[in-house]
C-alpha cells in the first residue's frame, strides 16, 4: 500500500513536471521576423476597393474589420466589444471598444463606422462590397462608442458583413486627402514599413494595437514568390517560414520533412457558369444534360491530382447547410440520362459552343479540356478559349459577351446567402442571367428568416432547386493546407479568415 | 565624333517618341482595363463604369495621350495606377537588379564563350571542336527559364546554403547579393554564351584565312600571337556587334527569369503592369529599356571605331 502511494506521488510530480514543461513551451515568445509567401502583390491599397487575394494578404494586417471570424467561422467581437441583434432582426447595436486608435493616432470613434459603411455602400466608390450594406437604412451614433444601425428589411447575413476579411475601417481624413491609394492607415496589429514592387512588404509591429500585448511578432515580411519550384525551394532552404499549398503544389510539398503541413476547411470553389439569358442555354434540360455528362471526379483526380473535393453550391464546412452532393441532380455521371435530356431539349444531333475560361491560373485550362472530352460523348462539340486574365474578366463582366465560363471564386464569409444571392437571384449584383421565381423566392426567404434550423431548410432547398436548373456547373473544392516551418505557432488559419496577431516564432 | 553622337541623340528621341504612340494604342487596345483586373470575377458592370471614372480612364484615348505626354515632357512619367508611387521612383528602384543581371550574364558568356569559341577555330574540325560544338547546340536551345528551374532544384537540395532568400543590394550585403545574381545570370548567360561561341568560331575562322595571317605565321610569330592578337583582333568586330546586340536583347529578355528566381526587376515590372493594366507604368518602363536598348547599340557603334581606326563615324 505504502509502495503503491509512493509510485503514485512520483508519478503525480511527474506529470506536473510534464505539465510544466508543455506550459512553458506554450508560452509565446515576443520578437522575430516572420517571413510569410505570398502569390500576388496588393491591386489596390484602398481597401474598400480591395477584391484580390494578394489585396487581403497585406491589407488584413494593417486595417481591422469591426468583428472577426474565429477559426471555425464563427462571429467573435474585436472592435466592437458586443452587438446586439433586435427580435425583428431590423436593428443592431455595436457597442465599440474604447482604446483603438487609427496608426495616425487618431481614437476611432462610432462616427468612423458610420463613415465606413457609408463610403462601402456609395455607388460613387464602387466597392465590392456595397451589397452587403445596401439594405442599411439609417446609422446612429449617440456616443462615441454605440452605433446603432437600422435596416430596411430583415437581412440574416448582416452581421457577418463586419467580419468579411475585406470589411476593412479606414479613417476619413485619408480618404479626404486623397492619399488612401498611396498609404495604409488601420488600427490594425501592424503597419506598413517598406514597400519593395516585386520583391517584399515589410510591416513592422503596431505597439498601440488594441488588443493587449499582441501581436507578439515584431515584423512580418510578406515576399512575392509565385513560381512553384521556388517557393518549395525557399521553404527548404527555410528562406521562408510559411506559405498556402494548393493544387499541383503539393506534387513538391508532400516529400517535404521538418515541414508541419495543416489542412484548413475550405470555402472557395470552381464552377463552370452558363449564361441562362439567351439562346441555346435559356433551356434548362439542355444545361442539366451538361451536368449529367461532367465527370467531376475525372477533373479531379486528371487535373488537382486528387487534391480537391466534389462539392454541393455551398461548402462542406459550412455547418449543417451544404446538401448532399449524391442527392443532387446532375452530379452522378449519367450519359443515358444526359443523352436523353437532350434530346427532349431538342438538341437530338448535338451541339457547339464557346467555353471562355483564362489561363492566369494553372488548373483552368486542363478542367475544360477535361470538360470538352465529357461532352465530346454526348455529341456536345465544346470549343476552348483560353485567354488573359484581364481581357477575359472584361469578357465576363458583361453577358453579351460570353456563352459559358470557367473560374473559381474565393471564399465570401460564412453566411450561406453570400455564396448563392449574389449569382442566382433576379436581383443579384453578379447575376449570370439566371431569372427563376422559386429560386428568387426561397433565397429571399433565406434572408429573412434568422434561426438556424429554418435557414438550413430554406438552403438546402435552394441547393436542390439549382442542382435541378443548373445554371452553373460546381466542379471542385480544392483542398488548402498550409506549410509552416516547424517553429512557427500561434497563426489563426480559418475557412474564411487568418490573422498574425497571435503568431509567435518558437526559436 | 561629337556631332555623330548629338544626331544619334536626337534620332533617339524620334524613336522614342514614335515608340510611346505605338505603345499607347497597343496597351489600350488589350482587352479590359486596370479597375476590372482590380475587381476581378465580381467586377459588375456599374462598379467599374464608376471607378474608370475616377481613375479619368473614361476620357478619349488621345486626351489621355496628350496628357501623359505633357507630364512627360515636363520629366514626370506619371503615378502608378496600382499603388499610386511615382513610376520613375518605382523603375529606379528595379533597375539595378537588371542592369546587374544582364552585366552578369554578359560578363560570364565571354569568359565561356571567347576561350570555347577561339579553341573550337584553332583546332577546327578536332575532337574538341566536335564536343564543343554540340555542346554550344545544347546551350543555344535550352531556354534561359528552364535553366533557371534547373539550378534552383539543384541549389535547393544539395547546397540549400547558397540558395537565396531574394535580391539584396550589392552595397548592403556582397556575399548575399551574389547567391540573388549568380545563378539567374548563369542561366540567361548560357544561352548568349552559345551565341557568341559559334559567332566567334566562325568569324576567326574566316579571319585566319587571311594573307595576312600567312605572313604573321611566315614571320615565324608563335601561334598564340598569331591567333590572340592578328586573329581575335581582327574578328572582335564581329563579335561586338553580336554581343552588343544579346546585351541589348538581355535587358528586355530577363523577365522569364527574373519571374523564375523572384527577382524585383524591369521586366517583371513591366509583366505585372501589363496583367495589372497599369497603363502608365507599362509606357514609362518600356520606354526606359528601349532608351537603355538604344544607348547600348551607341556604346557598341562608339566602340567600333576604337576597335578599327579605318571605321570613321561621322
Amino acid at each position: 500500500m505504502k509502495r503503491r502511494t509512493f509510485w503514485s506521488v512520483i508519478l503525480g510530480m511527474l506529470s506536473v513536471l510534464i505539465l510544466a514543461v508543455n506550459v512553458s513551451a506554450a508560452q509565446p515568445k515576443r520578437g522575430g521576423t516572420l517571413v510569410w509567401r505570398v502569390g500576388a502583390e496588393t491591386a489596390t491599397l484602398d481597401p474598400h476597393l480591395a477584391n484580390t487575394l494578394g489585396s487581403t494578404e497585406l491589407l488584413r494586417n494593417i486595417y481591422s474589420t469591426l468583428l472577426r471570424f474565429d477559426e471555425n467561422a464563427a462571429i467573435v467581437p474585436h472592435i466592437a466589444k458586443s452587438w446586439k441583434v433586435s427580435a425583428d432582426g431590423l436593428t443592431y447595436t455595436f457597442i465599440l471598444r474604447d482604446d483603438v486608435y487609427f496608426h495616425n493616432g487618431r481614437k476611432l470613434t462610432s462616427k468612423d463606422i458610420q463613415y465606413n459603411i457609408e463610403r462601402m455602400k456609395d455607388p460613387a466608390t464602387g466597392s465590392p462590397r456595397a451589397a452587403s450594406f445596401s439594405l442599411v437604412d439609417k446609422i446612429e451614433t449617440p456616443d462615441d462608442t454605440t452605433v446603432v444601425i437600422r435596416l430596411k428589411e430583415t437581412f440574416a447575413p448582416f452581421l457577418g458583413s463586419f467580419a468579411d476579411e475585406n470589411a476593412l475601417l479606414v479613417p476619413k481624413e485619408i480618404v479626404e486627402d486623397n492619399s488612401i491609394t498611396k498609404k495604409a492607415v488601420g488600427t490594425g496589429p501592424f503597419t506598413i514599413e517598406k514597400m519593395v514592387a516585386g520583391d517584399y512588404v515589410l510591416l513592422k509591429r503596431n505597439p498601440r494595437y488594441f488588443i493587449q500585448g499582441k501581436p507578439y511578432l515584431d515584423e512580418i515580411k510578406l515576399k512575392l514568390i509565385s513560381e512553384n519550384s521556388a517557393i518549395a525551394a525557399s521553404m527548404r532552404s527555410k528562406t521562408i517560414d510559411g506559405t498556402n499549398v494548393w493544387g499541383a503544389m503539393y506534387r513538391f510539398f508532400e516529400k517535404m520533412r521538418d515541414i508541419r503541413m495543416q489542412d484548413v476547411p475550405v470555402y472557395s470553389w470552381a464552377m463552370m457558369e452558363i449564361n441562362t439569358s439567351k439562346p441555346p442555354f435559356d433551356n434548362q434540360k439542355l444545361r442539366l444534360a451538361l451536368a449529367y455528362a461532367i465527370d467531376r471526379q475525372e477533373i479531379i483526380d486528371s487535373v488537382m491530382l486528387g487534391n480537391a473535393k466534389i462539392t454541393a453550391p455551398l461548402p462542406e464546412g459550412m455547418v449543417g447547410y451544404a446538401a448532399d452532393w449524391k442527392s443532387l441532380a446532375g452530379y452522378e455521371v449519367d450519359l443515358e440520362k444526359a443523352r436523353a435530356l437532350l434530346k427532349e431539349a431538342g438538341y437530338e444531333k448535338g451541339l457547339k459552343f464557346q467555353l471562355k475560361t483564362s489561363t492566369a491560373y494553372a488548373p483552368y485550362v486542363p478542367t475544360a479540356q477535361v470538360i470538352q472530352s465529357n461532352l465530346k460523348k454526348i455529341g456536345v462539340e465544346v470549343e476552348i478559349v483560353p485567354m488573359e486574365w484581364g481581357a477575359y474578366i472584361k469578357d465576363i463582366t458583361s453577358l453579351d459577351t460570353w456563352t459559358v465560363c470557367f473560374h473559381s471564386f474565393p471564399s465570401y464569409g460564412a453566411d450561406p446567402d453570400n455564396y448563392l444571392y449574389r449569382f442566382f437571384h433576379t436581383q443579384g449584383p453578379w447575376n449570370i442571367g439566371f431569372s427563376d421565381p422559386v429560386t428568387d423566392e426561397l433565397l429571399d426567404l433565406g434572408r429573412q428568416v434568422t434561426d438556424v434550423p429554418s435557414r438550413q431548410l430554406v438552403y438546402r432547398r435552394v441547393q436542390k432547386r439549382l442542382a435541378e436548373m443548373a445554371p452553373v456547373v460546381y466542379t471542385w473544392r480544392t483542398r488548402l493546407s498550409y506549410a509552416l516551418q516547424p517553429y512557427v505557432k500561434g497563426v489563426m488559419l480559418g475557412p474564411v479568415s487568418t490573422n498574425f496577431d497571435s503568431a509567435w516564432l518558437d526559436k | 565624333m561629337y556631332t555623330y553622337i548629338a544626331r544619334r541623340l536626337i534620332l533617339t528621341c524620334f524613336i522614342l517618341f514614335s515608340l510611346s504612340i505605338i505603345l499607347f494604342i497597343s496597351i489600350h487596345a488589350i482587352p479590359g482595363t486596370i479597375v476590372e483586373v482590380m475587381l476581378g470575377v465580381e467586377a459588375t458592370t456599374e462598379n467599374v463604369a464608376a471607378l474608370e471614372k475616377k481613375m479619368g480612364l473614361d476620357k478619349p484615348i488621345f486626351v489621355q495621350y496628350l496628357k501623359w505626354l505633357s507630364n512627360l515632357v515636363r520629366g514626370d512619367l506619371g503615378d502608378s495606377l496600382r499603388t499610386g508611387r511615382p513610376i520613375f521612383g518605382e523603375i529606379l528602384q528595379r533597375l539595378p537588379v537588371t542592369l546587374q543581371l544582364t552585366l552578369y550574364s554578359m560578363i560570364i558568356s565571354i569568359f565561356i564563350a571567347i576561350p570555347m569559341g577561339m579553341i573550337s577555330a584553332v583546332k577546327q574540325n578536332s575532337l574538341v571542336d566536335h564536343l564543343l560544338r554540340p555542346i554550344s547546340i545544347v546551350g543555344l536551345s535550352v531556354p534561359s527559364f528552364w535553366w533557371g528551374i534547373l539550378f534552383i532544384i539543384l541549389i535547393s537540395y544539395y547546397i540549400p546554403s547558397f540558395y537565396s532568400g531574394g535580391y539584396v543590394s550589392i552595397f548592403s550585403d556582397f556575399w548575399g547579393n551574389f547567391k540573388a545574381v549568380f545563378p539567374p545570370s548563369l542561366a540567361m548567360g548560357i544561352g548568349m554564351a552559345a551565341v557568341v561561341t559559334r559567332f566567334t568560331r566562325s568569324s576567326l575562322i574566316e579571319v585566319l584565312k587571311e594573307d595576312y595571317i600567312v605572313t604573321a605565321r611566315s614571320k615565324g610569330l608563335s601561334e598564340l600571337w598569331v591567333v590572340g592578337k592578328h586573329g581575335m583582333r581582327n574578328s572582335l568586330i564581329n563579335i561586338l556587334t553580336i554581343i552588343g546586340l544579346q546585351t541589348a536583347s538581355l535587358l528586355g529578355g530577363a523577365v522569364l527569369v527574373e519571374v523564375v528566381f523572384s527577382l524585383p526587376g524591369v521586366g517583371r515590372l513591366v509583366l505585372d503592369a501589363v496583367f495589372q493594366r497599369d497603363y502608365p507604368m507599362v509606357q514609362g518602363s518600356i520606354l526606359v529599356i528601349s532608351f537603355l536598348f538604344v544607348m547600348v547599340n551607341l556604346v557598341v557603334d562608339l566602340l567600333y571605331g576604337w576597335l578599327d581606326p579605318r571605321i570613321r563615324l561621322s
